[in-house]
């Protein structure tokens, strides 16, 4: 399949993010899960047993893997160790595609651990074409850019977002992994129509969606990924849809007080539920074995020391 | 227009300078919401801190902490994509304060219990002996094992006593902590090296404890037995 041709690219249901707060449960669960979404940050500096966790999912579900520090719109380069582990990880999952934000993490060397938002200007777009090109060649796999949320309009703007996304998408070749949610926060905290945004996108590039809930703090909102997808939300990605007239993999996104995998699962099934009023099948009940897991079952179950529980207690990946 | 890389320089400035409120970049004043991202970047490294030290955490009041974080990022900006790795320095930092030593010892002991845990080596049999890749050694000069085993209470300092930990993570990614003794850390310490066989380590013995007289291969078979030696 040519990278380009998003349309094309498998549609996988409704998924749900890999989460440490789920590692135990995902090893023994029967709830119809249908993909997983890896942080690859999140396990490509570790070894031992969040290794084994990624390898023992990855044997049993489709996996799709969305990063947070590739800082595409940087001007630092490309950082070379991070791409190779990058990669090395994503052949290891046989990840589908990989995608990230359009924005920037790193500056002068110095990682913020934060999605900047990049002014809307020729200068811009036109870097971060030039970088998802090269990406392209190292991946060898589909790459989608995320629209991320952002609460300050950076000086510089020469176009509106929707135009911006649009140039970068179009001349890179890239698709589009797009985030509802941040859509609509995004709509409310600078003021315009979130539907008129979503029409004004290469729709056609849309190769994944994301889902999650947010913080309302009246005067603005905060994309916490926490707490219920709201209605509004909700409407918002049935009306994306119908614009796409087509379903597309739609992925539910929890990153703070992360709740039960039941209950996530449950969110997942809803979003299921409107991707099957545009065709697309119900997810099996089990998800068939991808390939044998012998080899990874053997290493894993840990029986941890009391030390290491305590570790564990708090979560040893961020 | 101001160039992107200008941008980019002056934007992380503001953001990791609380005190600046203007910037040319917006002709004056900064945008109140620049607040959120000032605040979403100290919280994520700080929470870092916070999570991978959670004893040290414990020996500082909530004042003291807050300094020890601004002065340890403002010497330690995260130079890493993950989060861990920003804080690798934090025990090498903490030496150069002058805190109670024990607190020092705490952190580095910290720091090699979750290093164990994450380490990238892979833990397999070996056709030929050798140490365990994960395995870490630290001398303290406290009773660190026991002080944290009772959760490293503030108002019960460790016993002033020398000790060696060997930290390490079994094939099963089961993560130990114990006390060294002299057989043990010299066995660990020879088949660090590659091809070194069971055979040359008597003669290392008799020279070094001269008085220690347990057979070696009986030492040997406990560490394989518990994966301190593969």
């Amino acid at each position: 399949m040519p990278h380009s041709d998003f349309e094309s690219l498998p549609v996988l249901g409704a998924g749900i993010g890999l989460r440490k707060e789920h590692f135990a449960a995902l090893k023994k669960t029967d709830l119809p899960v249908g993909w997983l979404e890896v942080i690859p940050e999140n396990f490509m500096s570790f070894g031992g047993y969040p290794q084994g966790i990624l390898d023992r999912v990855a044997s049993r579900w489709p996996i799709v893997s969305h990063g947070v520090n590739l800082s595409i719109g940087s001007c630092d380069p490309l950082n070379e160790e991070y791409l190779d582990r990058l990669k090395t990880m994503l052949d290891r999952t046989q990840a589908l595609w990989y995608s990230d934000h359009l924005c920037f993490t790193s500056i002068g060397g110095e990682y913020v651990h934060d999605l900047l938002a990049m002014p809307f200007s020729n200068e811009a777009a036109d870097h971060v074409i030039g970088r998802v090109r090269d990406l392209q060649k190292r991946i060898q796999r589909p790459f989608l850019l995320e629209n991320p949320s952002y609460y300050v309009k950076m000086p510089g703007a020469e176009m509106e977002e929707a135009a911006f996304i649009t140039k970068i998408l179009e001349t890179s070749g890239c698709g589009m992994l797009l985030d509802v949610n941040n859509v609509y926060v995004n709509s409310r905290n600078h003021g315009y129509d979130a539907r008129a945004f979503i029409r004004a996108l290469p729709l056609h590039r849309v190769g994944q969606i994301h889902m999650a809930g947010h913080a309302d703090r009246g005067d603005v909102i905060i994309d916490t990924h926490e707490g219920p997808i709201v209605d509004p939300v909700w409407d918002l990605y049935e009306f994306t849809l119908q614009e796409m007239g087509r379903p597309v993999s739609t992925l539910i996104e929890w990153d703070t007080n992360v709740p039960s995998l039941l209950q996530v699962v449950d969110e997942a099934l809803r979003a299921q539920s409107i991707l099957e009023k545009l065709g697309h099948p119900a997810p099996a009940r089990t998800s068939p074995l991808r390939r044998s897991s012998a080899q990874v079952d053997e290493l894993l179950d840990p029986v941890r020391s009391p030390l290491a529980e305590r570790r564990e207690a708090v979560g040893a990946l961020s | 227009m101001t160039s992107l890389k200008v941008f980019q320089e002056s934007l992380k400035r503001i953001l990791v300078d609380p005190t600046l409120t203007e910037s040319s970049l917006w002709e004056g004043n900064l945008p109140e919401r620049l607040e959120i991202y000032r605040n979403n970047i100290r919280s994520n490294w700080i929470d870092t801190l916070s999570h991978d030290f959670p004893l040290t955490r414990l020996q500082f009041s909530d004042e003291a902490w807050a300094d020890v974080e601004t002065q340890y990022f403002a010497r330690n900006p995260p130079r890493h994509w993950e989060l861990n790795a920003a804080v690798a320095s934090f025990p090498s930092f903490l030496r150069s304060l002058k805190i109670k030593p024990y607190v020092k010892e705490l952190a580095d002991y910290e720091w090699n219990d979750l290093q164990i845990f994450i380490d990238r080596s892979g833990v397999k049999p070996a056709t030929a002996a050798r140490t365990n890749p994960t395995v870490r050694l630290s001398v303290y000069q406290h009773q660190i094992f026991y002080w944290v085993d009772a959760g490293a209470p503030p108002e019960q300092p460790p016993l002033q006593k020398p000790e060696v930990l060997v930290f390490h993570r079994d094939r099963r990614n089961t993560c130990h902590i114990q006390e060294g003794d002299p057989l043990m850390l010299m066995l660990i310490e020879h088949f660090r090296k590659p091809g070194a066989a069971l055979s040359e380590l008597e003669p290392v013995r008799k020279r070094i404890l001269p008085t220690n007289n347990i057979p070696l291969n009986v030492v040997f078979e406990k560490l394989k037995k518990v994966d301190l030696i593969l």
